[in-house]
């Protein structure tokens, strides 16, 4: 790698963390709850942010979409939530997972604990492909199904996800209100304990595999997923251009073939391969200016 | 580039395809947005802004893990 290739590579991950530094901050910007042990109460908290952050985070300024989702589907009124699944269409569509690259509070802690120097586990592909639909049995059973089905006799569902398995909720607001308010440290359980568990095994996992819970178990990134391929985030590749070095797929922490499906459901648009690439084969496309097909025009044609 | 080579190109099955494509994305962008749009005019306006600011301003004990 030449010098001028590497200053671009620590740029753009500079650039990166500085990008998802202010987005936390931003996105949890009530600094006072922190101090309080209160959460936020204002109009804001009403519309739901493009990333998993909890909203009983005590910083938190907006809902998570996610506990937004399954909040309105456990709701005794059972409606349809029309105003949380739009606003999840319009993210995917504007953002796709560029959402959980650049913006994500809790990707962005995975990505500080992936720096950590420490030899990456590399799963069998097989393996790895089966474990990543996990994310996709999480959004159905966890944030869709069970809310709606599994209800108390007074005909209430609740956030199974958030209750049973959200990190991020443990982190961002289990771990600040227990530890600041005793009252709500003495009404601490084996739920706490488990959810504390799952935190622990998740933030471990992302030292060992980077961005663990975004590959297998985020359902917010299963969502974003569906609208990658034609989200505004959109990245192209240059066949004519690529000389199969294959260093985007090295540095990628989705491990994603970027050679074979650049656009994959999975690719969280960081733009490491971007900048890994030594030929500079890959680019962002929002506006599909390249042109799939162009190595296949007959050569005679030019 | 000659202007038949131009026309040769555009001519081409590939070409064709890729622009068949970009049209296929464009159209489901945009109808994503206006989906999306009238998702959110259709449920703030019955009352789901108000049911999530509802939820999000109270703490949340399942979230937090002592629901």
């Amino acid at each position: 790698m030449s010098g001028m290739h590497r200053d671009r590579v620590k740029r753009q991950s500079r650039v990166r963390t500085a990008v998802q530094a202010a987005a936390a901050v931003f996105f949890n910007g009530y600094a006072a709850g922190f101090f309080k042990t209160k959460i936020f109460t204002g109009n804001t908290k009403g519309l739901c942010v493009p990333v998993l952050n909890c909203y009983s985070c005590p910083g938190a300024l907006g809902a998570c979409p996610i506990g937004s989702l399954q909040a309105i589907l456990a709701g005794k009124d059972r409606r349809l939530p029309f105003y949380v699944l739009g606003t999840l269409m319009l993210f995917g569509v504007l953002l796709g997972r560029l959402a959980c690259g650049f913006l994500c509070p809790f990707g962005f802690l995975q990505d500080l604990l992936a720096k950590l120097p420490v030899k990456k586990i590399k799963l069998p592909k097989k393996i790895d492909r089966v474990l990543r639909l996990l994310k996709y049995a999480v959004l159905l059973v966890f944030v869709l199904l069970l809310p709606v089905f599994l209800v108390d006799k007074y005909g209430a569902g609740a956030p199974w996800f958030c209750k049973l398995i959200c990190p991020a909720g443990t982190l961002e607001g289990g771990v600040p209100l227990l530890l600041g308010d005793e009252r709500l440290r003495a009404l601490a359980g084996w739920l706490f304990s488990w959810k504390a568990l799952v935190l622990l095994a998740v933030l471990l996992g992302a030292v060992w595999i980077p961005r663990f819970f975004c590959r297998y178990l985020c359902p917010l990134g299963a969502i974003y997923g569906l609208f990658n391929r034609f989200s505004l985030s959109r990245m192209a590749l240059d066949k004519e251009k690529c000389v199969g070095c294959k260093a985007c797929e090295k540095t990628c922490p989705m491990a994603v073939d970027v050679t074979k499906d650049i656009n994959s459901a999975e690719c969280i648009r960081c733009g490491k391969c971007k900048a890994a690439c030594p030929t500079g084969a890959i680019r962002r496309d929002p506006l599909l200016k390249s042109r799939p097909n162009e190595k296949s025009v007959p050569k005679d044609a030019e | 580039m000659t202007r038949e080579t131009n026309d040769a190109r555009s001519a081409s099955p590939a070409r064709f395809d890729g622009g068949k494509r970009r049209l296929t994305v464009h159209a489901v962008r945009i109808l994503c947005l206006l989906l999306g749009g009238l998702g959110v005019a259709i449920g703030a306006a019955g009352g789901e802004f108000t049911a999530v600011l509802q939820k999000a301003v109270k703490i949340c004990l399942e979230c937090i893990g002592i629901g």
